[in-house]
């Protein structure tokens, strides 16, 4: 990929329109600047700088075939060459760094021969069918060619070539053309130093040089995680794009921000007319500097997908075809039937979920208009079932519930703890970051019952795995702070300056006893005590140590203590306030920790502010013009008890799928059949909207304007660049049923809504859409302490003054493994699909990932009989239900594992009702399993499988004609 | 009644499992009333008295002495 050559802005000496271009060669920081003289020119760099990047920076493009600004200088195509002054011959420019009162040449006969003489070989073993070539207008080879001017190629063309090279098209979303390859090697470059996976390699030498994946197989059966970065980097068709191959290159490019996970890469959505052709991640993207996953780049077909619904229906019951209805007609339905449950069963028996797929502004308007038009506090949103422990926590103790830093501050870390978390398969884009830090030589901590990718990535050295059995983290980290205490590794500067002195004490005195000993918990974690103390000694003896935790912390019936218990551990080693440290929660969603910002859980007020506080109630009391609840409201599985149990008749649920993805599958189904009226707003007909009896059509995040907010508090603009395929954006579907229920809402645009939230939220005051305009993106807290953001947090005092430690005694979960339950299974996620799938699995990303499966270590296999790919049969106390079988050794006995990508899996009728302690956050990690061979799908399965075929022919026959666009209809 | 109140009995105790370590009953039951008045609905609250009043059995010390306090509160 490259810049086009723009006659308006060439010779321009402006910094801005250096900003995108590729500059040849990585950033070098250094505190020593030279100064240097290249075509006559002067610049000051910073030493180490290479000779190509600093006449780039002068808007001098020397000639590159092989150099990219996001991986380092290789120097095979020699043409960049440069005469300098003093020096024999013709260096690369790309490898040859900047020196003080150097003087550089970029042009003249001698180099202009050689540049032409490069060309002339490469063209010799190139196809000539530019006009009809996929890069035809967008290929660096061709744009070199035209620049060194290159009028014949002396050769001829009868020699030996490659053109008769096979393409590879085994993956879905690209194709390998070799025979269009100048073996640059930028993509194995790229795989290797931006992505970390190393798939890729040279193979043979000299003319018999080729990319391979591997020996004998394609890019789909090798190690390629299809993450793109090799299509990116590669200058000629030879890793195309297949869209860019069928219907041709982009004309307008508009940038947004990836609506999967909480990284929240920017992209440069690459569009014709109003299709997206293809996702480029944005090199300005501060979340991931020109990098993506298989997901945000590929996998955006789901939302022109034929299973679209575009028009709102309603039902009166769920056994009932549905009606396709006008939008009026539909939010009318769903408002007189909500008044009408209020007026029967009381003000409290209707709630909400705002989602956390959709903006800041649409999860603002949800929790607003069940505020004010509902009257109650009973909003929730996902991130009670994943993050709530971490809200919680962290707020307890270092009085703001958010992560600390910014993903490059793992750039600085010297030891990388990484605790129930698998970033490779669910923050890739941060997981290559990481990897890159570890390469370096950082050291790596991870405490998993599994063993996880990152462990095994190449040529990353992983220092410690411990492997603790499910439901034991809280003994785990105990044990760890008793051995950063017991052998005086404390950071007693810091918790003297930083950290409430009285509670130290009580804690000290707590975590000292010998009971926390990693030798006395050893039986209790599985964890061999040595090892636990090395591990210890080496996250508390760098200067940095930086912790990394998912959902493997806090989807457990002691979740908040543990998130306290890792907040603990690095307040005590002095490791918050600044860069290559910090206590990072990866929030799973895109915009998760926006939807928690927003106020979505029933207690808080946007801003995290209590709704019993009068002085903050009263704030949004006056703005809203209407009277608050001062009491919290009913949380996700506090609704659905109030449900079963006759007090809660509808919900608004807004791009959530509960029916999928909350724990306790029966409970769950037996609470919706309950309601009276659910009204679902999605893009598709999910699990949850089979129960509606109402369905208003959501709209993905490439039909509207907003922000989202990324694990890093990151705000980033979230950009339309197609209408709304159902007509209306998910905020204006929220503000017609507010309007609807009487309570009035008029925005024009998402941007008032974000200064409305500016006015009322105190991190917030200083967000405007205009601010992120300016700064690209912005991490709250912004204010008026903070104008630009505040990337680092906590560095010089915490938002409660100093902060806190609190005691954590481990209490053992109820779910224990017995006699009739007598394995764990624990949960998690995979690269290629994306929670409970609905987006993926409406995408080519099915090659990788089509069913569940449920991973189960050789010795548990062997007792039971069991082989790869058998059906097994997993019960618990909840439930049961059919995968198929993998036998791994990355499991230990006694545990297995499986993911929930799939409805028909039935993973969630396993899991059960117990939940973390202070949120109720579901222990979807911890589930006594007995598991057997079997036959035929359970129960539950066949049932699901039944009620989803007659839920789906309730929809209305349509499809011909319907859709807008004919390619939607793929 | 037991299928009725289960959540909340479980939810109940399980805060002052958690909660209310190494303190004396009395502040640990202060601190789950402190908890449950940050983060339970009405409706939760009103249950969990209504059960304490019908019967209780199943509710540890702490969490008994803690409705105490809430019903103590809902009264001022």
């Amino acid at each position: 990929m490259v810049d086009f050559y723009d006659p308006n802005s060439a010779g321009s000496e402006e910094n801005s329109s250096t900003a995108l271009k590729d500059l040849g060669t990585p950033l070098v920081e250094a505190k020593e600047q030279v100064n240097l003289t290249i075509d006559g020119r002067s610049i000051t760099v910073p030493k180490g700088t290479s000779v190509m990047r600093a006449a780039a920076l002068l808007n001098i493009t020397i000639p590159k075939l092989c150099a990219s600004d996001n991986l380092e200088s290789f120097g095979s195509c020699r043409l960049c060459a440069v005469e300098i002054e003093g020096r024999r011959g013709m260096p690369a420019s790309c490898t040859t760094p900047a020196e003080q009162d150097m003087q550089v040449c970029t042009q003249n006969t001698k180099i202009a021969r050689l540049r032409k003489n490069i060309m002339e070989l490469y063209i010799s073993d190139h196809p000539l069918d530019c006009l009809t070539c996929p890069s035809n207008g967008d290929c660096e080879l061709q744009d070199m060619a035209g620049a060194v001017g290159l009028r014949e190629v002396r050769y001829g063309f009868d020699g030996e070539n490659h053109l008769d090279a096979a393409k590879d098209k085994s993956n879905p979303y690209f194709t390998f053309e070799p025979s269009k390859c100048i073996v640059c090697s930028r993509c194995v470059r790229a795989c290797e130093e931006v992505q970390g996976t190393f798939a890729l390699t040279v193979d043979g030498r000299g003319f018999d040089s080729k990319i391979s994946t591997g020996m004998d197989n394609d890019f789909l059966s090798s190690d390629c995680v299809s993450c793109g970065a090799c299509v990116q980097a590669c200058p000629t068709s030879t890793l195309m794009e297949n869209k860019v191959i069928e219907q041709g290159l982009p004309e307008r490019s508009v940038t947004t921000t990836c609506a999967y996970c909480g990284v929240g890469c920017s992209f440069e959505a690459q569009m014709k007319g109003e299709e997206v052709i293809r996702m480029v991640p944005a090199k300005d993207g501060q979340a991931n500097h020109g990098h993506s996953c298989v997901k945000g780049r590929f996998a955006f077909g789901y939302a022109t997908h034929q299973d679209r619904i575009t028009t709102p229906m309603i039902r009166d019951n769920i056994d009932q075809p549905w009606q396709e209805v006008s939008w009026e007609e539909a939010i009318g339905f769903a408002a007189k039937k909500l008044k009408g449950i209020q007026a029967k069963y009381g003000k409290d028996s209707i709630g909400g979920i705002t989602s956390s797929r959709c903006t800041n502004e649409e999860t603002y308007l949800v929790q607003k208009m069940i505020r004010a038009a509902f009257g109650n506090n009973n909003t929730d949103t996902c991130a009670r079932v994943c993050h709530s422990p971490t809200g919680f926590g962290l707020k307890a103790t270092m009085g703001e519930s958010a992560g600390t830093q910014t993903f490059d501050s793992v750039m600085k870390a010297d030891t990388v703890m990484v605790i129930g978390a698998n970033p490779t398969d669910a923050h890739p884009v941060f997981a290559s970051l990481l990897k890159k830090r570890l390469r370096q030589g950082a050291n790596l901590i991870i405490a998993d019952p599994r063993e996880i990718d990152l462990g095994n990535s190449p040529h990353v050295k992983l220092n410690h795995h411990l492997p603790l059995r499910p439901g034991t983290n809280v003994a785990f980290i105990n044990a760890m702070a008793h051995v950063i205490v017991d052998e005086g590794l404390e950071d007693k500067a810091f918790i003297d300056q930083r950290c409430q002195l009285e509670a130290y004490q009580q804690w000290r005195t707590f975590i000292s006893d010998i009971r926390h000993a990693p030798e006395n918990t050893q039986d209790i974690t599985g964890i061999d005590a040595e090892e636990l103390r090395q591990a210890a000694r080496l996250y508390a003896t760098v200067n940095n140590g930086a912790i990394y935790y998912g959902l493997g912390v806090t989807e457990h019936s002691q979740g908040s203590s543990m998130v306290m218990g890792i907040a603990n551990l690095a307040l005590l080693t002095g490791n918050i306030g600044r860069e290559g440290v910090g206590v990072n929660p990866l929030r799973g969603q895109n915009n998760v920790q926006g939807s928690c910002d927003m106020g979505s859980f029933p207690h808080e007020l946007p801003g995290y502010q209590h709704v019993g506080n009068d002085e903050l109630r009263t704030k949004f009391e006056d703005h809203w013009q209407v009277a608050i609840d001062n009491e919290p409201g009913l949380r996700i599985p506090n609704m659905f008890d109030a449900a079963i149990d006759g007090s809660f008749k509808g919900l608004y649920c807004q791009g959530e799928d509960i029916a999928q993805s909350d724990p306790n599958t029966h409970h769950v189904e037996a609470a919706l059949t309950s309601l009276e009226c659910l009204v679902v707003q999605d893009i598709f007909l999910n699990e949850t909207a089979k129960f509606a009896h109402v369905f208003l059509p959501g709209s993905s995040f490439l039909e509207k304007d907003g922000t989202f907010t990324n694990a890093e508090r990151r705000i980033n603009r979230v950009r339309k660049v197609m209408t709304p395929l159902a007509g209306k954006a998910d905020w204006e579907a929220t503000m017609a049923l507010s309007n609807a229920l009487g309570y009035e809402m008029n925005y024009q645009h998402p941007s008032e809504i974000m200064d409305e939230i500016a006015q009322l939220t105190p991190t917030f005051t200083g967000v405007s859409y205009k601010k992120l305009e300016q700064l690209g993106s912005i991490q709250w807290p912004c204010n008026d302490n903070n104008p630009i953001g505040t990337p680092t947090m906590h560095m010089e005092d915490f938002p409660i003054g100093k902060a806190t430690f609190a005691l954590t005694e481990y209490v053992a979960t109820n779910e224990r493994a017995n006699r009739k339950f007598p394995l764990l299974l624990t949960t998690g996620r995979i690269l290629s699909q994306y929670n409970v799938g609905a987006q993926t699995r409406r995408t080519e990303n099915q090659s990788w990932h089509d069913q569940d499966i449920l991973e189960i270590h050789p010795h548990d296999a062997e007792e039971r009989g069991i082989e790869d790919g058998d059906n097994l049969g997993i019960s618990s106390r909840a439930g049961n239900t059919v995968l198929a079988a993998k036998i791994t050794e990355r499991m230990q006995p006694g545990v297995v594992y499986t993911t929930f990508h799939h409805p028909e899996s039935g993973a969630n009728v396993v899991t059960t009702d117990n939940s973390d302690w202070a949120t109720n956050c579901p222990e979807y990690k911890v589930t006594a399993v007995q598991v057997e061979k079997v036959s035929a799908p359970s129960k539950w399965q066949q049932r699901q499988k039944d009620f989803s075929s007659q839920q789906e022919n309730f929809l209305p026959r349509k499809r011909k004609g319907k859709a807008q666009f004919s390619w939607a209809n793929k | 009644m037991t299928t009725k109140y289960h959540s909340i009995i479980k939810m109940s105790n399980q805060i002052a499992d958690n909660i209310g370590l190494h303190l004396s009953k009395e502040q640990a039951a202060d601190k789950v009333v402190n908890h449950i008045q940050l983060f339970w609905a009405k409706s939760m609250k009103n249950n969990l008295i209504k059960y304490f009043q019908e019967d209780g059995a199943q509710l540890g010390s702490i969490t008994k002495r803690a409705v105490e306090k809430l019903m103590a509160k809902a009264e001022q």
